[in-house]
């Protein structure tokens, strides 16, 4: 997978292109980690997202619960975002 | 460097016979002829003096004759001058003497001579010349004329040598009627005469003895040539032929009596004979041998062909190899494996009692039979029980086999199997250990040994290892056996991947053993058959399978594995993300060591399994709920995706295994 990062002012921008699996959720949870404590709004572009594995969902609701739900999640195809219905999560976060 | 022997000269027995003889004859002639010398001059003086002496007997009886019956006086012989002058010749002739003559002595120093006779005409003549009757001389009396003055004896000798020759004077006296010496007569002999007569004597003697000699000589060396040296000589090239190899034409020809040479021809006759006899028994005998080796070479080719060195056997499920080294040429061990049918393998060892071809032959009994009763469909125990009976009954040297015997299910990895009398097997796997088996009754000593089969289940990448005695029992230099111990040693290092890096192959089993073997036994011999069987079941992975290590980096194989199996990108995705989740939970909490992957697909339905070597868990069983929203980033969401996204989910544990099927629709 590949995450490209985007700051403005305290808002990052990360765009998740390709699989999100369990070696790139891995890899996720270290650059949210690491992401500057003047951050106060994340936004997931998962308009390049092909896939997403059950610990992809979990970093994403990690992050959610990181940020205080200071996180928005756009451009999210269909197929994935069906997964995130399945397991109710569109019910908590708000996809665009 | 070795002293050069000096050719010696060749002397011929004949030749030195005949110089023996030769130097013999010569000695014995010297001898004779100093001998017979001092004889010859004896007997030739005797006979002179014999003469002699008859000659002046005969003079003087004359004389006296004359003295005693005629009346003459000695002083005036002048009338039977004529007369006694013609006898005394006779006398002289008769007897071979020089001078005969009769004289008296006047006084000491004058001689009177009366008659004076010689042999020869011109002697006699000189005589009358100088010595005519009465003619007195002056001279000085002999020795021997004034013994036989002086009657000291009737006559005697000397040897004179004067102006009338060289003489032996013989005297004597001529008596009167009252016994006086009134003359004397005296008779010369000439010793040129004597010594001549010596000489033709001696001449004689010695020509004789010589003709005697050398007819003598030639007859010898011509009886030692025909006799002794000639059968030598035949013998001695009898022999050199005999020697050299050629055929022997020579014939010694039979005497009629028996010698040491007889002894020697039979003697060497016989020694030729026995030796064509030994030399044809050695060839026999050196034919027999190479025939046998030639026949055991053969037997060992074709029991090779049987129990080769080294033989593979593998297929889905298993991989076998034997090895077999007898200890002379042919030997009594044997091991054999083949496929029963599609899913059980026959494998087996034995051990016949005693070594070589009577071993050898009994083994190839024992195999054939357990070969044709195991093919008969009967149980194990019951074919390995007929056999037994089978060679029971044709077993009059009352041999026997120890026998292990298995069949392998290539599916289960259960062994079902018949010892008879043999040595335990060694399991090898996680572990190395010998399994306890009933020992059973080798083969061929009662009947009815009614053995019973038993069952063992071996784990994937486990294997038996079954052997003969000679590899535990092998003795190295210092007379200490192999053991059991070092056996097992050498098969863990095999399974913890040392060695030779065959790991997993049964060759790898079998060559760590017998390597560790070869160098523990060095240069000993080998005094029993070597023979083992390493049996290594492998749990059948289907085509397509997947042999995965627990690492999520794995993952990506089974990714194009699903792949493989679909065309539509979406639905690939979907059950990526099901096995992704199963996957990763084994990885993670499993503690498997090794995981199968399956895929397969029937009519558009696609089922996937996973199999890990883990502790045992249910993912079935758990997380049936979907978790709150605030727990989901602690997981257990997983299973709920593959629940929701896939159609059905199974679990199964088996031989310590989770085993997990996930499968997918149309």
């Amino acid at each position: 997978m590949k995450i490209i990062k985007k700051i403005t002012g305290n808002c990052a921008e990360l765009r998740l292109d390709g699989w999100l699996d369990t070696q790139a959720a891995s890899e996720l949870d270290e650059v949210i980690k690491n992401i500057g404590k003047d951050i106060e709004n994340i936004e997931f572009d998962l308009k390049e997202l092909e896939y997403i594995s059950s610990a992809g969902v979990r970093q994403v609701v990690a992050t959610f619960k990181k940020m205080d739900g200071h996180l928005k999640i756009k451009n999210t195809p269909e197929k994935i975002l069906s997964v995130f219905r399945s397991l109710g999560i569109d019910k908590k976060i708000h996809f665009e | 460097m070795g002293t050069q022997v000096k050719e010696k000269p060749r002397i011929s027995i004949t030749v030195q016979i005949a110089l023996i003889q030769l130097g013999a004859l010569l000695l014995a002639m010297i001898v004779a002829v100093l001998v017979n010398g001092r004889l010859i001059i004896k007997n030739t003086i005797q006979e002179s003096s014999d003469m002699a002496m008859t000659a002046l007997l005969g003079a003087s009886e004359l004389v006296e004759d004359m003295i005693e019956e005629d009346g003459c006086d000695i002083k005036d012989m002048q009338g039977q001058w004529e007369d006694l002058h013609k006898r005394f010749r006779e006398l002289c002739k008769r007897s071979g003497l020089r001078y005969m003559y009769l004289y008296t002595f006047e006084d000491e120093k004058t001689t009177r001579y009366i008659v004076a006779s010689a042999l020869s005409d011109e002697d006699d003549e000189m005589l009358q010349k100088n010595f005519s009757y009465g003619t007195e001389t002056s001279r000085k009396m002999y020795d021997c004329e004034k013994k036989v003055l002086a009657g000291k004896g009737d006559s005697d000798f000397q040897i004179v040598n004067n102006q009338y020759g060289f003489v032996c004077m013989w005297v004597t006296g001529v008596r009167d009627g009252s016994g006086n010496v009134v003359a004397l007569i005296g008779a010369d002999y000439d010793v040129n005469f004597i010594i001549s007569v010596l000489k033709y004597n001696y001449l004689t003697i010695v020509i004789m003895g010589a003709i005697v000699a050398i007819i003598t000589f030639f007859i010898s060396v011509t009886l030692i040539r025909v006799h002794i040296a000639r059968p030598i000589i035949l013998l001695s090239g009898k022999m050199n032929h005999f020697i050299e190899g050629k055929e022997n034409r020579i014939v010694i020809p039979k005497s009629s009596f028996r010698d040491e040479i007889s002894d020697i021809e039979d003697s060497f006759n016989k020694m030729e004979t026995d030796i064509h006899q030994y030399v044809y028994d050695i060839e026999n005998l050196t034919a027999d041998r190479v025939s046998v080796q030639t026949q055991l070479d053969i037997a060992r080719r074709i029991q090779s062909g049987i129990v080769p060195e080294g033989r593979t056997f593998s297929g889905k499920g298993y991989d076998i190899e034997g090895y077999s080294r007898p200890a002379k040429e042919v030997g009594g061990d044997f091991y054999d494996f083949f496929g029963l049918d599609e899913n059980r393998v026959m494998f087996a060892i034995g051990d016949i009692s005693g070594k070589g071809v009577s071993a050898a032959l009994f083994m190839m009994m024992v195999r054939s039979c357990l070969r044709e009763k195991i093919r008969s469909g009967e149980t194990l125990s019951g074919a390995v029980n007929a056999v037994n009976d089978e060679i029971y009954a044709s077993n009059p040297e009352c041999m026997f086999a120890t026998v292990f015997v298995g069949i392998l299910d290539t599916q289960s990895g259960v062994v079902r199997y018949v010892n008879a009398g043999h040595n335990p097997p060694v399991l090898f796997g996680s572990d190395v250990r010998e399994i306890s088996v009933d020992p059973g009754i080798a083969i061929g000593i009662f009947e009815c040994a009614d053995m019973a089969e038993y069952e063992i289940r071996l784990k994937d990448g486990e294997g038996l290892f079954i052997y003969t005695d000679g590899i535990t029992e092998a003795i190295d230099a210092a007379d200490e056996q192999f053991r059991e111990k070092r056996l097992m040693d050498a098969l863990l290092r095999f399974v913890k991947g040392g060695g030779d890096g065959e790991h997993g192959a049964a060759g790898g089993a079998i060559r760590e053993v017998i390597k560790d073997l070869d160098s523990f036994v060095g240069e000993a011999e080998q005094f029993d058959d070597i023979t083992g069987v390493a049996v290594i079941y492998h749990r059948e992975k289907k085509a397509g399978a997947l042999e995965l290590y627990p690492d999520m980096n794995e993952f990506g194989r089974i990714k194009e594995k699903v792949y493989e199996l679909n065309s539509d990108e979406e639905r690939a995705k979907t059950m990526i993300m099901c096995l992704e989740e199963a996957f990763s939970n084994i990885v993670s909490y499993s503690e498997a060591k090794h995981i199968l992957f399956d895929c397969g697909e029937d009519a558009g339905k696609v089922s996937f399994t996973l199999s890990d070597d883990g502790v045992a868990f249910d993912p079935v069983f758990y997380n049936r709920e979907i978790p709150e929203f605030n727990n989901l980033d602690k997981g257990g969401m997983g299973i709920a995706l593959m629940r929701k996204y896939s159609d059905s989910i199974g679990y199964k544990r088996e031989d310590g295994m989770n085993i997990l099927t996930v499968t997918f629709n149309r």
